[in-house]
Formats: C-alpha cells, structure tokens, sequence
C-alpha cells in the first residue's frame, strides 16, 4: 500500500482525478473496500480539496486503487 | 441458418457474466434445500405419521440452503457491504429479483421449521411440532421456487446458451434438485441405519433423473437448431448426461435388482447423482460464459429466426 | 449549416461561465425534462478520428484500459467495457476476399468506421435485470447507472444484447455510457457528440433524429450508396425481440455482424415467465408423485 498527497481536480462517479504534490496528474478509482462511498467524493471536488490518498496499483486498466481517502 | 458469419476481428460480441462457481454452488444447494424441504412437508402431511426421521432430516437438510445461501450470494457481489439494496425494490423482470423474494421467503419459513423441528427433538415442551407443521407448508412452497428459479435467472439473460432452451433448462434444473433431494434423504436414511424408506427415496429420485435426461435431450435439440452447438459442447453434455443421470440410473436398477445385497450400490447411486448435480450446475454456468464471450456463437444466435414467432 | 441566433449572443473566444442551454448552439436541441434523447451515429460520415473516445474519457474521467496494441486494424480499444462507453470499430475492407480492389465504391469504401456506444434501448435488458433499481429511465429517457445503488451483483451484465455493460472489479459497481447525463442536466450536448468534428454522432430529440436518419439514408442511396440502412429504428434490425428500438441508433452500410452487432437481439425478460412457470409446473409434477409414493408408503403400512 502506497501514499500520496494532492489536490482533488475532478469527481466522477467512483473515479477521482488528483493532481499529486509531485505534479503528475494520477487518475484514482475508489475501492468497493474503501470505506468512502463515491458519493462523500463530491465535496472533495467542490473544495478543490487537498486529500492524503493510500492507494496499490490498478493492474485491470491504467488507473490505482484508493483505499482510502483524508482530507488534510 | 447462416453458417458462415462474419465477425468483428473475433472480438467477443456478449460479456459473460461475472459469476464466479461461488454461483453454481449456490444454484446447486438452493435446488438441493429447497426440495428437500418440498419432500419433507409432503411426506410429512401425506406419509400418515410413520416417516417421521425422513421429516426430520429433510427439515434440516433444507436449513442448508437457508444458512449458506445468502451468505454465497452476498460472497459473490462485487459491493457485498451493499447486498440489502436486494430488497430496496421487487421487478417481476428481473428473477434476480424474483429470487431475493424466494430465498428470503424460503429463509425465514425454513428456519423456522428446522428450528421448531430442533427443539422439539430435545423434549422440550410447547407447540413446536405443530409450529414446524404450519411453517413447513409456505416454506415447501417456496422450496419448489428455489429449485427452479435459478433457471430462469440464467436463462433470462443474452447468454446464448442460457437462452437458448429457457423452458427445459428449467425442467433440468427442478428434476435435477429433486433426484439429489432423494438421493441425499436417501442416504441419510441408508446411513442411519433406518431400514424403511430409501427404496421410495430411490424410486423418486429414478423419475427425477429421468425426467432430467428427458429436458436435457429436448434441451440439446433447442441448442442444434439454434445454433448454439459444438463439438465442444456435445462433449461437456454427453460426459454430464453419463455422470449425473446414466451412471446413477444404472446403479440404482442394478441396486433394485439385488435386493438386500445391493444396499451399495443404491448408495453409490445416490452419491452419483449428487456428484452429478453439482457437475451439472458448474458445466452450466461454464458453458454458458463460454458461449457469451464465443462472437461465433452469439452472433449466430442472434439471428431472426431465432426470434420468438409473435415478434420477429 | 446555419448559425443559430442565439450564437451572436456570445462573440468572445474565451468565456468565464457556461454557455445557457449551449446544446442549442452545438447541436441546434434544447434538452428538457420529460422529453426523449439520444444519438443517432452516422457512419457513413466517421472518419475514425477517435475525437469521442477521448472526449468521453476526459469528461467522465476514465481511464484507459491498456496502452497495448490488438495488433488487429486500427482499433487498439477493442470494445466498450466499464471503463470505455465509446469505442470506434474499424473494418479493413480492401483486398477482402483476396483480389486486390480495382475499384472503390462511394463512401469509407475501404475502411469501415464505427462509434458504438450504449444503446440506451427502450425496453433496456440491463434495467429490466437490475435487482436493486439502480439502473433506472432518466428524465431524458435514457439508461442510467445510479452508483450509490448498484451494489455490484452483476446481472446486468449478462442482460445486455449488445455487450455493453461491464462491473469494474476495483470498485465494484456496473458502469456504462450515461449519455452524459450530468451535461445534459446542465443543457450541455453530450461530449462525444459536440467533440465529433464530422457530425457522424449527432445528438437530438428522439422524433428528429429518427427524421433525420430517414432522409440521410435516401440520400445515400440516391448517391449510389444502396447498402445504407439503419440499425435500432422500430421495425429495422438491432431493435428486434420486443426492444421496440434503440434510443442510440446507427446507420450502417454493411451487414450487422462485421460491426460486432446482432442482427436480431432480445429482450431477456421474455423469457423469465417460460423458464419460471415450466419449472414451477416441473415442482407441481413431482410434488403430486411424492404425495404418491408417501401416501403409498403409509397405507401398506411399510
Ligand atoms: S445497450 Fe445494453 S447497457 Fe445499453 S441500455 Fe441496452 S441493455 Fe442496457
Ligand atoms: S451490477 Fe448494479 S446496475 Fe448491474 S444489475 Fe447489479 S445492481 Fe443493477
């Protein structure tokens, strides 16, 4: 399990688009284990908020897992 | 019937269902449960009180169904966290929905006479019996839909095989519960040591499968004609067909006719047809994924004339 | 093509906010609740730009699912999945049947290019499956996920005539193409259509698409062009088996198949009540069998 740290840029449905800290732009899908439910996401966007993501790698498309998701 | 079709590439035309054999077992021991419950009720109110141990093991049988049935069915939802939505809504288009209704319906009223039947073994005073008398009956009731009603969830779907023979799938599907309700009781009875009812069991469990070679060769025949036929698939279905119905078939005559001495061999056969049932499921569930992700197949199978008479 | 005389309204290049009912401008279509949409997809006119696969990507933020090559034509999507709600088909037709072609009729002659997309058919399988309602007719009468419902079952998949709908493992839930349902909410055209720069995906009002397609294809036939038809229009192919028709319609020029389409698919609830009631009668059989035998059992006193 990996952490990264960003800025929310867009909110569809279960996927995330996060600009990271590092300044690549990583696209997050948010795990059925998480336990944030795709809807809580759509604030996150509102606020252009910052969020600590842990995350693993996707290996069914070109996307990561969220596990989970923290407002900082 | 257009042999030669063309396809995209050979780039799959359906997606095959994301069921994994979590789904095939329940599909089994729905079927199993819910008709050993049916068995049970009818030997209870019409066996004239002399088959009270096959009641019994019926009524428990049945408590299998009713207490790992939803757990698989939860296990095999990609949101499990999400599984009461199930309830949230009843569409008589959808069997999946039909069947929450059932299985639900079929937990509740089995539960309660497996329970009922419980204590009622530990001498324990009150109405129980009578209790697991009327519980039984809607419980049975809906134990004849959780044999059945898992063939029409396959068939209702795009997947060729699957919908190919919706009507003798179904017949399949309910004599193939029943002859492993049988053979199960059957053996229970066998193994027990009770010497009185596992020749009525074998009888049943005798017209169920051949009831069920019966379907699957009318069923073959809707799968010729309608395309959805390989040597692939001939192959999977005769092994089937030897397992769960000749093989069994064949051991509960050779059983009969032996008498006292063939007490094995009519075991042997009750455990064939179980083995066999399951087989049938997973083969079922197996091919039918297969025959969706084959664009040959489905595009075959999506012809007009395929199409039901009144609306092509 | 005229200019609609709203467009003088807005001369800038850059603009601060949204654009007012902007589909009226794009696509000539207010979008109101209450009345039916979808697209019709031309493809006699696409080129194979992939303009709607991107734009589809972008706007609903999905991502790709492989940057590998098929190795088979152009096409290295391959088909719509969960994370793919349009897909670009081509079919190499040159040199098809083993001569070399000497000569090329009217009309992407050589290469067959398609944009599938989800059908958003009226009597859609998918939703007539779902068991929690979270497929569901929007006001604009299309077909549409509800993701805080679907709880991930799957049977929807399955339902789908057209291979459309697919459950992304990751999270879970079934997804597809909801014909931008959050743009159209905001009186956008949907991205693919808008980003089409040949007009082969045209969105609209159900009735004037359906007009429209009509005359495009008597027009391709006066060209020469007799193989055009159309694919999900009442009574046509694609809308067969009690689908009634498809609110994404096509025009092709080439049998259904070789678009990875089927010529006459069904609706999968036509066969729950056959299925349902032979197995119920199947149950009723042998119920009356067992009373039987038991009955038998108790009077010989056995
Ligand atoms: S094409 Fe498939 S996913 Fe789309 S509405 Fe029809 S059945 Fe549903
Ligand atoms: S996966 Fe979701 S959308 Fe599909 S049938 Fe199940 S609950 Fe409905």
């Amino acid at each position: 399990m990996k952490t990264a740290e960003g800025t929310v840029l867009l909110v569809q449905e279960s996927r995330m688009k996060v600009q990271l800290d590092s300044g690549a732009s990583q696209l997050f899908i948010i795990s059925h284990k998480s336990p944030a439910e795709p809807q809580e996401l759509q604030h996150l966007q509102k606020a252009q908020a910052k969020v600590r993501i842990t995350y693993e790698e996707g290996d069914r498309g070109m996307y990561a897992v969220a596990r989970r998701i923290m407002e900082i | 019937m257009a042999d030669n079709i063309q396809t995209y590439y050979d780039h799959p035309q359906l997606k095959p269902a994301p069921f994994s054999w979590i789904v095939a077992l329940y599909v089994y021991l729905a079927g199993l449960s819910g008709s050993s419950q049916m068995v049970a009720t009818i030997a209870d109110l019409f066996g004239g009180g002399r088959l009270r141990s096959l009641v019994r093991r019926g009524r428990y049988l049945s408590l299998v169904g009713t207490v790992i049935g939803p757990v698989l069915l939860i296990m095999d939802l990609h949101t499990p966290q999400r599984f009461y939505n199930m309830l949230r809504i009843f569409k008589a288009t959808s069997p999946m929905s039909i069947g929450s209704y059932i299985l639900s319906v079929f937990s509740v009223f089995s539960a309660l006479t497996g329970g009922a039947q419980f204590i009622f073994d530990r001498a324990i005073r009150g109405p129980w019996r009578w209790i697991a008398r009327i519980a039984q009956v809607p419980a049975a009731g809906a134990g004849g839909g959780m044999s059945v009603y898992t063939a029409s969830l396959l068939a209702s779907t795009s997947t060729p095989l699957w919908a190919a023979s919706p009507g003798w799938m179904a017949v399949r599907f309910g004599s193939s519960s029943v002859a492993s309700a049988g053979a199960a009781l059957a053996l229970g009875e066998r193994w027990s040591g009770g010497r009185g009812y596992g020749r009525k069991l074998d009888a049943l469990a005798v017209a169920a499968l051949s009831v069920e070679l019966y379907a699957a060769h009318l069923s073959q025949r809707d799968y010729q004609t309608k395309g959805v036929w390989g040597d692939r698939e001939a192959a999977v279905w005769d092994s089937i067909d030897a397992l769960g119905g000749y093989l069994p078939l064949a051991l509960y005559t050779a059983g009969f006719f032996l008498g006292r001495r063939g007490r094995t061999l009519s075991e042997a056969a009750s455990l064939a047809t179980l083995v066999g049932g399951l087989a049938m499921r997973l083969a079922m569930q197996y091919a039918g994924q297969a025959s969706a992700s084959d664009p040959r197949t489905s595009l075959r199978f999506a012809q007009p004339e395929n199409l039901p008479r009144a609306q092509s | 093509m005229q200019i609609h005389p709203r467009a003088r309204e807005y001369p800038d290049s850059q603009f601060s906010r949204p654009i007012r009912d902007e589909s009226e401008l794009t696509a000539g279509v207010k979008i109101e609740p209450g009345k039916s949409y979808g697209f019709f997809t031309d493809t006699t006119r696409c080129i194979g730009c992939k303009a709607c696969e991107v734009a589809c990507k972008e706007w609903n933020a999905l991502p790709a699912d492989s940057v590998g090559l098929t190795g088979m034509s152009y096409d290295n999507t391959g088909g719509l999945s969960a994370s793919t709600w349009r897909h670009v088909a081509f079919i190499e037709k040159i040199g098809h049947g083993g001569g070399r072609a000497t000569e090329m009729a009217p009309y992407q002659s050589n290469w067959l290019m398609m944009s599938d997309v989800c059908k958003h058919c009226h009597n859609a399988p998918c939703l007539e499956a779902c068991p929690t309602g979270a497929l569901f007719k929007t006001e604009f009468d299309t077909v549409v996920v509800q993701q805080d419902v679907c709880n991930g079952c799957g049977y929807c998949v399955p339902a789908c005539p057209f291979g459309v709908i697919d459950v992304n493992l990751d999270d879970g839930k079934a997804h597809k193409c909801t014909l931008c349902y959050d743009r159209l909410k905001g009186g956008f055209e949907p991205a693919c259509a808008k980003s089409c720069p040949t007009d082969s995906i045209q969105f609209g009002e159900l009735a004037e698409l359906h007009r429209r397609a009509a005359e495009r294809v008597q027009e391709l036939h006066r060209l020469g062009v007799e193989s055009a038809y159309l694919y999900g229009t009442p009574g046509a192919p694609g809308a067969t088996g009690g689908l009634e028709y498809l609110n994404a319609f096509f025009l092709l020029t080439d049998a259904p198949e070789v678009y990875n389409l089927p010529r006459a698919p069904t609706r999968a609830s036509n066969r729950v009540m056959p299925s349902l009631l032979s197995g119920l009668a199947t149950m009723a059989g042998f119920a009356v069998a067992a009373v039987a035998l038991f009955a038998g059992a108790s009077r010989n006193g056995r």
